[in-house]
């Protein structure tokens, strides 16, 4: 989580660049956000998403692992940790769908808002995942808000896909061309926060 | 498709065959038919490796036609794995050229009174049974690359690897794909082993000359046809999750549920995870020259597989699967995709089922003999098994034999079968199933089809506590009819999601066969098959006492959520109340 007077290095990257870093989104990165309110409220008022394209992509919904059948009713707190995902296969996708038929069938891990802690509404930071699909559809609109990433997961995500290297490379004002002096540069700072800003 | 091909192993110096029509098993096919076979014909208390057991080999009912996803091959025994009977079946290309060439099932019976390898070739001629002893202790690979020499690369196979030839009640039945490749298996509950012990290495199909079903309604057909595949790419899982990331996209999501079983067992996630996710693999696929989307089988819309290439470029597997990634994965601890498909292609080689090995891999960790997280320990492992030393044998027999032997009791395996990828205390409406199923443990007994519509028992208030038997009855109901028809298990989700796609499988079958089949008749097929397999099973000696998850379950709390499996055995004894 990010600290209060953590200062994290910040990144810009052009706008159509964003796609190339929806994969970085299934470890979880921190969002600067409203929290407590809900992820309904979060994902419409605050990131600007339709409530009908919740309604039909946003299948799958995790608060801190519960999966959510109401999105409207469960806030988001300060410090949790939201994952999204479309529909997906086998018995156990059905059962972990919202409001699915099969939803009874992982009822001892569902959330209930009724047990969740009072969530204050404020200024916070939370992570979130985006899986599959979403990750490319919500990542490169979320990035336009700024995401935070540990320095030395971003090295390593960077380490690990080198077809889009070369994309890293070109980041406005910090311009690095080498990706493994980028890399290096991340080691550096192991202990810091990147942040990246798609403009 | 109204014959069934017997070849008896044992008879006299040489095996012989007979064909005769479908008489009693008029209308059955996949699963519907092997097990009804098996029940009528296999004595319930034989050893599975013995003459009186039979190796059915059954298409689907809509296999051979243009129908979409209808590859899927039955293939059913008493299973050495598991005691009970068993259906495992695969994809591939054999269940299409097996129902052109006229086939509903070949049944292979008896058992050769000498130490001879054979194999079998069928074609629009006839069938040839011969002796081949150069294929004794060939990989699966080896073995279909010699067969496509002599025979050409338009044959399709189906073989064993060394684990059938070994009788390891691991080993599957290797299916070659559009490429030739044998890398899709009917693996669980050790089919290869019987298809060891009837000293059939290889069958060799060949539908050069025949032609497609003809269905008796082209018309409806075609229309109906038309819906289905519609339905399927408009669906999100089966248009776009699928095709996109594979099985595997299961990953992540049964991480951050608390629900994917690491360590054996011992935690609900894993931090490597998102290393070896579905969009990670995806990912490498694209990068490498790979696929991420790829048929196994012609007629296949879904596209759920791809190729799996290293670094360089070369071919290092098909694209694993979830349960596969899962097994050698998050239970043994090891987070490198790379070595998790090398083992996928090793075990297709061997003629392994990717989930009871991997599982038996994770119980070698959790007693000591290698470390969590070993990767290259594990491969050598495989290697025993390919060698066949003693060690290797242990593995190569599964997580129950394994367990035992290394005196654990943290053994994941329900009637002996190693329970998949979805931890039972997390979504415990599976374990319903993994515990009660015919089957041993089995993901894909009770699958997410379409109950709603069929109104299999009622409608089930998904709100409501209660409701874990209810649904898992109705599950299991529904997925036997499924699975008799040779459809891709992953068309259940457009049927249960969208009612068109459902009305449309009816209507291929209605059209196909010139017959009125309704929901009501699916279910009652449903339900007669798991009447039967339950029978058999019980004949076999099972009780209600084998409808159990293993103890540990209810004992030791998963983390994240730390909870336990609840559901009381009193409810467990009401699934099979119809």
């Amino acid at each position: 989580m990010l600290g209060p007077h953590a200062k994290p290095l910040r990144f810009e990257i052009n706008e159509e660049e964003a796609q190339h870093f929806a994969l970085l989104f299934q470890h979880g990165v921190f969002i600067r956000c409203t929290t407590g309110v809900t992820i309904e409220e979060l994902l419409v008022a605050h990131f600007g998403f339709t409530r009908d394209y919740l309604e039909k992509r946003l299948t799958t919904v995790f608060l801190d692992g519960a999966p959510v059948d109401d999105i409207s009713e469960a806030p988001v707190g300060d410090g949790m940790a939201l994952a999204l995902s479309s529909s997906m296969p086998g018995l156990a996708g059905a059962t972990l769908r919202r409001k699915g038929t099969l939803s009874s069938m992982r009822r001892s891990i569902t959330y209930h808002h009724e047990d969740g802690r009072p969530a204050p509404v404020h200024a916070g930071h939370i992570t979130i995942k985006l899986f599959n699909i979403l990750a490319q559809e919500m990542g490169p609109i979320l990035m336009k808000h700024g995401i935070c990433i540990d320095a030395l997961k971003l090295a390593e995500f960077i380490r690990l896909s080198p077809q889009k290297v070369q994309l890293v490379s070109a980041m406005g004002k910090n311009t690095i061309k080498d990706p493994e002096e980028f890399i290096r540069m991340l080691e550096q700072h192991a202990s810091r926060k990147v942040e990246i800003v798609a403009g | 498709m109204e014959k069934i091909l017997r070849i008896n192993m044992g008879a006299g110096e040489s095996p012989t065959f007979q064909v005769s029509p479908l008489g009693e098993f008029a209308g059955l096919g996949g699963r519907g038919l092997t097990s009804a076979v098996i029940a009528a014909e296999v004595p319930p208390t034989c050893h599975p490796l013995s003459a009186e057991n039979k190796l059915v080999i059954a298409p689907g009912l809509l296999s051979g036609t243009m129908a979409a996803m209808s590859g899927r091959l039955s293939i059913g025994c008493k299973s050495p794995l598991t005691g009970g009977i068993k259906e495992s079946n695969a994809g591939g290309q054999p269940a299409q050229v097996l129902a052109r060439l006229g086939y509903a099932a070949v049944v292979l019976e008896g058992k050769p009174k000498r130490d001879d390898l054979f194999r079998i070739i069928i074609n629009k001629d006839g069938v040839k049974i011969e002796v081949d002893n150069s294929l004794k202790g060939l990989g699966n690979y080896a073995a279909v690359e010699r067969m496509r020499k002599e025979f050409g690369d338009h044959i399709v196979c189906i073989s064993i690897g060394q684990a059938g030839e070994m009788r390891l009640t691991a080993s599957s039945i290797a299916c070659t794909d559009m490429e030739g490749r044998p890398a899709r298996h009917a693996g669980r509950g050790g089919p290869g082993a019987v298809m060891g012990s009837k000293c059939v290495k290889m069958i060799v199909l060949d539908d050069t000359g025949m032609s497609t079903r003809q269905p008796r309604d082209p018309e409806k057909f075609r229309a109906a046809n038309k819906i289905f595949i519609e339905g399927l790419r408009k669906h999100a899982v089966t248009g776009e999750a699928l095709p996109a990331y594979g099985t595997n996209v299961l990953t992540n999501i049964l991480n951050e549920a608390g629900g994917y079983p690491t360590y054996n067992f011992k935690e609900g996630r894993f931090a490597g995870a998102s290393k070896i996710s579905g969009e990670t693999m995806a990912s490498l696929e694209a990068a490498r020259g790979g696929m991420a989307t790829h048929g196994c089988h012609r007629g296949c819309v879904i596209r759920c597989s791809g190729i799996y290439n290293d670094k360089d470029g070369h071919f290092v597997s098909k694209q694993p699967e979830y349960e596969t990634v899962w097994s050698h994965g998050g239970h043994c601890g090891i987070d490198d995709i790379d070595k998790i498909a090398r083992m996928d292609f090793i075990e297709d080689d061997i003629g392994l089922d990717t989930i009871e090995t991997g599982v038996a891999l994770g119980l070698a960790m959790e007693a000591g003999l290698v470390k969590y997280g070993d990767a290259d320990a594990a491969i050598d492992l495989l290697k025993e098994i390919e060698k066949g030393t003693p060690l290797g044998r242990i593995i190569g027999s599964g997580a129950a034999v394994t367990g035992r032997v290394f005196g654990l009791d943290r053994v994941p395996v329900v009637k002996g079968q190693a329970i998949p990828a979805y931890d039972p205390r997390a979504v415990k409406g599976l374990g319903v199933t993994y515990a009660t199923s015919t089957m041993g443990a089995d993901h894909t007994a009770g699958y997410a089809t379409a109950t709603n519509i069929l109104k299999v028992g009622g409608f089930v208030d998904p709100l409501k506590p209660e409701g874990q038997v209810e649904l898992s009855r109705n599950l299991q109901i529904a997925t036997a009819a499924i699975d008799s028809t040779g459809m891709c298990v992953f068309v259940a989700f457009a049927l249960m999601d969208i009612p068109e796609t459902f009305t449309a499988l009816i209507d291929m079958l209605n059209s196909l066969y010139g017959i009125d089949l309704t929901p009501d008749n699916v279910v009652e097929l449903g339900q007669k098959i798991l009447k039967i397999e339950r029978d058999f099973n019980a004949k076999a000696g099972f009780t209600k006492e084998h409808d159990r998850l293993p103890a540990f379950f209810k004992a030791q709390a998963v983390p994240p959520h730390n909870v336990t499996f609840d559901v009381p055995d009193e409810e467990l004894d009401k699934v099979f109340n119809f």
